[in-house]
């Protein structure tokens, strides 16, 4: 199994470098100040999850979204297509049938 | 049920030191199921078409999309999973695997995470050995980053959102050969479930093998992820390489060389595995629940449909067309390569009232056809003839209407041109003759001067008279019944006719 998505109860307290990970993780550029105001912010955030944990969830099912919905599914049928050329217009760069980006080899040794 | 223990297991002896070493393995499978649209969006996904004209708002990520689940990919994955012995929870999740890179527009994969649809189940090897399955879920394909044309990365995004399933095994597995039995086996059961075709030339079966290896009876080793590979026998290569390459790194001694924790991609030229170097944080994916998409429901009615509605497996195939067809097990084999075959054979078996014939007109000719550069068809689809007109054929050989070499040669002119059996027959003059007087004559004229023959036969060696039967074949030009033709020789020379 993967490991869980819930960070652990002895997870250290969000400082400036864990908030520069995530935000890198997430392509977000921070300058120190921003990094300063988010720590307090995430803390309380987090503190609030704690107060939370604190409570016997035993034998409770797991919640993953406050209203009860069921997903919808829809049927197996090929519906259109977008024009290739509109498609591709909209990109910042492309490449006689494809989109072009900068290279990016994220698996070569 | 469970990994076997170390001193069961045979292990690899080191080359160098004579030592035994255990391997460990676990293999993950991608597997494409077998749908007309993607997972999330309406877009008909096919292997080969042009790039990028595969793609929806959905597929490309434009702004103010929602996903919406196809109920036909739901549907082959609980089969999968009910052809695989697995269990189907009745409610499952999607959750958000994040990460940036070019194949993937959205900047997360829609996966199952922490409440996947399925767990459980597993694979019977060949030898008997049960591997048992951790977990199988759903998720959508990434698109194709192409590197090697031009300065640029080139991306087509028309396997973005192709549904995909994941079936992860336990660490079960103990040699390269039990790794390549595994995956022949999942693939069987895939295709005879009709989930998926599993083709791994076009990308509907990837497979990553995890492996390490311990002393017999020691700590496991540090496990290494195999990636890039594209075959069965590259899986047995890879893994033989890679058991290898570790048990030479411990036994060096030297902390420094020891396996690290680390993918590896194979190299079929060169038969080695090589480092691929990621990105740090490549594998800190923030999983989230995916908030577009509430949890799936399956109910006990929809399982029980999907159940029913499981095609019949390969080894329950063989074993019946071993106990009730009379086919041998070699032949069962053969018929049931692949789904289509086994389908192929029994609709032709029926129309033609003997299986045994059949089995006997497929598996020889027909299939031999598929690999004849003068037949332009490489899959049993591609033919221009069906079932039903290979069994007019033999119904036609099982009435005595054309003998079996003319059979042979009908059927190479129907698989050439599609033309009916009943047509070519006549078109190609192989009518059989029965015409008994007719026959009597070829017969007569081929005993002249034949008196040893003559004199075998009447000393009780009827097999002698085989060396008459080829020559009144030919006089027939291959149109006589060999059988009645023996049966007219032997009359003749008994009844003292033919000195």
């Amino acid at each position: 199994m993967p490991e869980s998505p819930v960070p652990p109860a002895d997870a250290p307290a969000p400082d400036g470098a864990l908030i520069q990970k995530t935000a890198s993780l997430a392509r977000l550029a921070l300058d120190p100040s921003e990094v300063e105001h988010l720590v307090p912010q995430f803390a309380r955030i987090l503190g609030s999850f704690e107060t939370l944990r604190a409570l016997d969830t035993t034998g409770i099912e797991p919640m993953t979204r406050p209203i009860e919905l069921e997903t919808v599914q829809r049927a197996d049928e090929a519906g259109p297509c977008l024009d290739r050329e509109a498609a591709l217009g909209l990109a910042p760069k492309r490449s006689d049938e494809f989109y072009a980006v900068p290279k990016t080899l994220e698996a070569e040794g | 049920m469970s990994r076997p223990t170390d001193d069961v297991v045979t292990g690899v002896v080191s080359p160098k030191t004579g030592q035994r070493w255990i391997p460990v393995l676990g293999i993950e499978v991608h597997c494409q199921l077998k749908t007309e649209t993607k997972l999330f969006s309406q877009a008909p996904y096919r292997f080969g078409a042009e790039p990028n004209t595969r793609i929806t708002a959905v597929c490309t990520a434009q702004p103010g999309t929602l996903p919406v689940l196809n109920e036909a990919a739901v549907a082959l994955a609980v089969r999968a999973a009910l052809a695989l012995g697995a269990n189907v929870a009745n409610w499952s999740k999607f959750d958000r695997k994040n990460y940036f890179y070019c194949d993937l527009p959205k900047g997360y994969q829609i996966t199952q995470f922490d409440q996947p649809y399925c767990t459980g189940g597993g694979v019977t090897l060949p030898s008997g050995r049960f591997v048992r399955l951790t977990r199988i879920h759903m998720e959508e394909d990434a698109g194709k980053a192409i590197h090697d044309r031009g300065p640029d990365t080139l991306v087509d995004l028309n396997r973005a959102g192709v549904p995909l399933i994941e079936i992860v095994s336990e660490a079960d597995l103990c040699s390269a050969q039990e790794a390549f039995d595994y995956l022949t086996s999942l693939k069987e059961t895939l295709q005879f479930a009709g989930a998926s075709d599993c083709d791994m030339e076009k990308g509907s079966l990837r497979c990553d093998v995890n492996i390490s290896v311990h002393r017999p009876g020691e700590k496991w080793g540090t496990k290494v992820e195999l990636k890039n590979l594209n075959s069965f026998r590259n899986v047995m290569a890879a893994t033989e390489f890679e058991i290898l390459r570790q048990i030479e790194a411990y036994e060096s001694g030297d902390p420094a060389r020891f396996p690290v924790q680390e993918t590896r991609a194979f190299d079929a030229g060169s038969g080695r595995t090589r480092t691929m170097r990621s990105k740090e944080d490549a594998h800190d994916y923030r999983y989230f629940p995916e908030p577009d998409l509430p949890p799936l429901y399956l109910s006990p009615e929809f399982l029980q449909a999907q159940a029913e509605a499981l095609p019949e497996s390969a080894p329950n195939r063989r074993q019946r067309y071993v106990e009730s067809m009379g086919l041998s097990e070699y032949d069962a084999g053969v018929l049931t390569a692949t789904p289509a075959l086994a389908r192929w054979f029994e609709e032709t078996a029926r129309l033609c009232g003997s299986p045994k014939d059949a089995a006997n007109w497929i598996s020889n000719e027909v299939l031999r056809a598929l690999s004849d550069p003068e037949i332009e068809a490489r899959s049993l689809e591609d033919l221009p003839v069906g079932p039903d007109g290979v069994a007019e054929l033999i119904t036609l050989v099982l009435s005595g209407r054309v003998n079996v070499p003319g059979g042979r040669e009908v059927l190479r002119a129907m698989l050439k041109t599609g033309k009916r059996a009943g047509a070519l027959l006549s078109e190609l003059g192989l009518e059989q003759v029965n015409d008994e007087a007719q026959l009597e004559a070829w017969c007569q004229e081929a005993l002249v001067g034949k008196d040893k023959v003559i004199a075998d036969v009447l000393a009780g060696k009827d097999k002698a008279v085989g060396a008459l039967v080829g020559p009144v074949m030919k006089a027939s030009k291959g149109k006589a019944n060999p059988q009645v033709v023996t049966e007219i020789l032997l009359r003749l020379i008994r009844s003292g006719a033919a000195s």
